[in-house]
């Protein structure tokens, strides 16, 4: 059986990207601001790592454009809901294997 | 990756999904919205006996209730930027509280049924109140739990003038701790989990 270490996944792992799919998991969507502010990120830093979980298909981005202003909004795929799963699965086995707990 | 690296990023994760949560699952102005639809009933109640009059006030009143609810959230919504599931765990405890109002009702006779009536609504209310830590919620719940109790202890015999009444007040007095909680938070999230 593989340490749980082996399991984590890069691109998942990475701690913004991670914050993401931890605001996305609990919504159905929420839009490219919520999330900056929620993460307090920049918007470069945010479109980078939103760009990287939509190249692995965990995240689903859609503009909308309402009167003048165009939004985007991203929500995860059903990939990105199990692959956060999975990381937070991993990281409790993590812990439990150090703790000494089974 | 270190033991102690791993809990904190369980940690900040488990924050940031907290504070999503909570930012989606408000039930201050629900509380408001029903609270008032019941206390107006009960007032209604005590000028008129007019079946017609009451049963036109509980269709419209309801209807407009869940109107200005479904409206509310789906402006609050948009403006916030997070949008919830369509139809949630909430939904679904909702529909099973109102289910099971139905069925108490129609299995069990008199004021005995109409208070025993309150009880699936007081789990269900107690249930959203766990689930998502709200204090407001939960204490609405076993408030629920006591009129229920109280209503079938002194089989009043006009048990809806209580019932209505009793209702309405705990969902407004649980909107006004909602809101006041809700207010006592930061509104949005500087939760500065995640520096690249």
């Amino acid at each position: 059986m593989t340490h749980p270490a082996l399991r984590l996944d890069d691109t998942v792992h990475q701690r913004v990207r991670l914050g993401i799919l931890a605001v996305l998991h609990e919504a159905a969507s929420a839009d490219f601001s919520y999330i900056r502010d929620a993460l307090d990120l920049t918007d470069g830093n945010l479109s980078r790592h939103i760009a990287v979980l939509e190249e692995a298909g965990l995240v689903k981005v859609e503009k909308d454009v309402s009167g003048k202003r165009t939004r985007t909004w991203v929500s995860a795929t059903r990939q990105g809901r199990s692959a956060l799963d999975a990381e937070l699965r991993s990281l409790r086995e993590l812990i439990s294997r150090v703790d000494g707990k089974p | 990756m270190e033991h102690e690296q791993a809990e904190q990023t369980l940690s900040e994760v488990g924050r940031v999904r907290e504070r999503t949560r909570r930012t989606l699952h408000t039930f201050w102005y629900s509380n408001l919205v029903a609270g008032l639809f019941f206390v107006g009933i009960a007032l209604l109640a005590l000028v008129t006996d007019d079946a017609r009059i009451l049963t036109a006030y509980w269709v419209l009143g309801a209807f407009a209730a869940l109107t200005l609810i479904v409206r509310y959230f789906i402006r609050r919504e948009r403006e916030l930027g997070v949008v919830s599931s369509a139809f949630g765990v909430d939904e679904a405890i909702f529909a099973a509280l109102i289910a099971g109002i139905f069925v108490v009702n129609a299995v069990v006779d008199g004021s005995a049924g109409a208070g025993a009536g309150i009880y699936p609504a007081a789990v269900g209310i107690a249930a959203l109140g766990i689930l998502h830590r709200d204090r407001a919620e939960l204490a609405a719940g076993i408030a629920f739990a006591l009129l229920a109790t109280v209503v079938i202890a002194i089989d009043p015999t006009e048990p809806m003038a209580l019932i209505n009444g009793g209702v309405g007040a705990i969902l407004i007095a649980a909107a006004l701790a909602g809101r006041k909680a809700e207010r006592s938070r930061e509104p949005v999230i500087p939760a500065r989990v995640a520096r690249a």
